[in-house]
């Protein structure tokens, strides 16, 4: 029985006998009658070669296919995501093509799952939802959908499944010479820059579709308070370089940031304050390029990976609210802790300590080390570990005995 | 063959825990001290930034014996120390960021008077080192530059950093080549004697490396890196290649929780300022 099992697997696609098609399969499958009436049918189902895909005798594949599940697809359509792509949609790389088709058919084109946009938003939900109530709405996303500017397999020529690279791609139908592009940007040259840099391509509820938090003088289009006028070879010169850009307005706030004993590294290099904020729009609050994770993350992001690691999430460091703890700016605590005292810090949430909390405080000596007293931190890492509850060891007991070495066993 | 030397050294960083100090000879106890420098001789000196002072020690016989602290009003938050040729210690003071010098007997000896630099987008020192003659060379983030003046401040020559980078320390050799570190990329970059810009010494080393703030060279070749946020060392061949990682997390003594700057002197005794631990750590060599 097994030989011939194994005999069957090894045979490859089934031959069936001449006009032998997939009727036969049907005759059991009697709810295929109902699936080959919707308007778009997979070529093999339309054909009744069902065999195209399935096995009908024994796989070692789910639902008989001849192939794996993530494979099977491939073998006739492997030129539908690019070869060597610059972004590839995830269900395609993980060959999961049933999540958007249906393998059998569909009322859709394609075979498509849900028509649309509906069908995006089964994975991308607040962005389409961004999209579709925008109060300005792109218009390739009102008329063509998320395909007017994404390929929904793979891209070999962009990030993110755009078919062009942004700015080729924004051009393609925003013409630099076009009556008003000029005007509506100062007269600068932006068409050299990333138009997503100001433009939300989804949609927003601002004129311009830029996003929603805009740098006071670009919604003023007071352009100049931190351009020099354009020109030639100097289209869009700054009137000055770092924290000396955003000085002119924000002397107090950065006064007050340069005054304290440690200075965020990132607030003085010669990028300052545009390495987190963006200087016209962002999507964020603040003007932050991105979430605090996100924009935290470009340059720790080693401290940001520790919290995937761990099984206790910490709240603050899972949502990106790195600031509840860390002013990103300046401190005169170590690690820019916004509170010079641990405990005071995690009271701002936690408040064991005034009630069930291990004794803790200023008086009480760590027995590991006479210059510490005993905090949170004496047995927690604010990040996480790879323990459960934010512990360094893997157990309690190996946590306790380092302080109390009379339990050790 | 190459495994073999770089065994051999790795295995010069010292590695066995010989003492700590806590505190001063009066007993006031060390807070967050983020620099320590030392010497031949036994001398150490630790930026105790805490509490806004210096604190001398002498390392003998395998004991850091505690000495007195030196105060200067105009020393309010020192973060490196490095000890010149004469003996006077250069300290970083972080709020200040200016360069103050302490002469041999403790008393403050001025500020080191920067002149000529060009202004190009500021000035701001977050770390420094010392060169042949006591030139001073200082990191200066907002230029994205490291800075040479002369020991009175006098500008010499500048080096400019690869745009991009997050800079957090450089290193000079006995030759005039000047090492840096990216802090965020990990990549070690090496100015040679007389360049004037700077060029990637071996791969990133992000895969080893969490967040390097420190470097420095030793005597016996490799170069060693402080990975704060690691918590421990990490010791590179002078190709940058990865040697070995030294010391880890933890309170009790031989481990370290967010060290600050380290100090290797020619014997091989290492002199880490635990910041988090807020104490000086002496190792010696494995015999």
């Amino acid at each position: 029985m097994t030989l011939l099992v194994a005999l069957l697997l090894a045979a490859g696609p089934a031959k069936l006998l001449p006009g032998a098609t997939g009727k036969v399969c049907i005759d059991c499958h009697n709810d295929f009658q109902e699936k080959m009436k919707k308007p778009f049918v997979h070529t093999p189902v339309k054909s009744q070669q069902c065999t195209g895909c399935h096995n009908p005798h024994a796989s070692q594949h789910g639902k008989l296919l001849s192939a794996d599940a993530d494979k099977v697809c491939s073998t006739c359509h492997a030129a539908v995501a690019p070869a060597q792509p610059k972004s590839a949609h995830k269900p395609v790389a993980e060959g999961k093509c049933a999540s958007c088709h249906d393998p059998h058919s569909s009322t859709n084109k394609f075979e498509l799952v849900a028509a649309g946009n509906q069908l995006c938003a089964s994975c991308h939900k607040a962005l389409v939802e961004q999209a579709t109530g925008a109060k300005v709405a792109h218009r390739p996303v009102e008329q063509g959908g998320c395909i007017s500017c994404h390929d929904s397999h793979g891209s070999a020529k962009a990030e993110h499944l755009l078919k062009q690279e942004e700015k080729a791609l924004c051009l393609s139908c925003h013409k630099p010479s076009a009556p008003g592009f000029a005007k509506a940007h100062g007269n600068y040259a932006v068409a050299q820059s990333r138009c997503t840099g100001c433009h939300d391509p989804h949609g927003s509820d601002r004129k311009g579709m830029l996003y929603n938090t805009v740098h006071k003088p670009v919604a003023s289009a007071q352009c100049t308070e931190c351009h020099a006028p354009a020109s030639p070879g100097k289209p869009v010169m700054l009137k000055a370089q770092g924290v000396a850009l955003c000085n002119d307005c924000h002397k107090q706030q950065i006064a007050t940031m340069l005054g304290k004993a440690r200075v965020h590294q990132a607030l003085i290099d010669p990028n300052a304050c545009l390495n987190c904020h963006s200087p016209h729009a962002a999507r964020d609050r603040g003007l932050l390029r991105g979430k605090l994770t996100q924009v935290c993350g470009t340059c720790h992001a080693d401290t940001i990976a520790r919290q995937d690691r761990s099984p206790t999430p910490h709240a603050p460091v899972r949502d990106g609210s790195c600031a509840a703890c860390h002013d990103p700016h300046s401190s005169d605590n170590v690690l820019m802790m916004k509170r010079a005292s641990t405990i005071d810090q995690c009271g701002t949430c936690h408040d064991y300590q005034k009630h069930t909390s291990h004794p803790i405080g200023e008086k009480l000596k760590d027995p590991r080390n006479r210059n510490l007293t005993l905090d949170c931190l004496s047995c927690h890492r604010a990040h996480g570990t790879e323990y459960k509850h934010m512990v360094p060891f893997p157990n309690t007991t190996d946590l306790c005995v380092k302080c109390h070495e009379g339990f050790k066993r | 063959m190459i495994a073999q030397l770089a065994l051999v050294l790795a295995a010069a960083l010292p590695l066995e825990p010989a003492s700590s100090g806590y505190a001063d000879e009066k007993g006031v106890a060390l807070r967050s001290p983020e620099g320590v420098a030392c010497t031949d001789a036994g001398a150490v000196v630790a930026a105790d930034t805490g509490n806004g002072r210096l604190v001398l020690f002498t390392f003998r016989d395998g004991k850091l014996v505690a000495g007195g602290e030196v105060r200067a009003a105009e020393l309010g938050r020192p973060t490196r120390v490095q000890l010149d040729s004469k003996g006077n210690v250069l300290a970083l003071d972080g709020k200040g960021r200016r360069i103050v010098r302490i002469g041999a007997g403790g008393a403050f000896a001025g500020f080191l008077q920067l002149a000529g630099i060009p202004q190009e987008n500021g000035f701001f020192p977050i770390a420094f080192k010392l060169g042949q003659g006591d030139a001073v060379y200082l990191l200066d983030a907002s230029s994205a530059r490291v800075v040479v003046v002369d020991a009175a401040g006098a500008f010499q020559r500048q080096l400019e950093l690869p745009r991009g980078g997050s800079f957090t320390d450089i290193a000079v050799d006995a030759q005039g080549a000047v090492y840096a570190i990216d802090g965020v990329r990990a990549q070690l970059y090496l100015a040679r004697p007389g360049a004037s810009t700077f060029a990637p010494l071996g791969k990133p080393l992000k895969d080893v490396l969490n967040f390097p703030t420190y470097l420095t060279l030793t005597s016996q070749g490799p170069l060693v890196l402080v990975d704060q946020h690691g918590n421990g060392l990490v010791v590179l061949g002078k190709d940058g290649a990865y040697l070995g990682r030294r010391l880890s997390i933890g309170w009790s003594e031989g481990l370290v929780y967010y060290p600050g700057q380290v100090c290797i002197d020619s014997h091989g005794d290492a002199f880490v300022a635990d910041r988090g631990n807020h104490r000086i750590q002496a190792f010696t060599a494995p015999k």
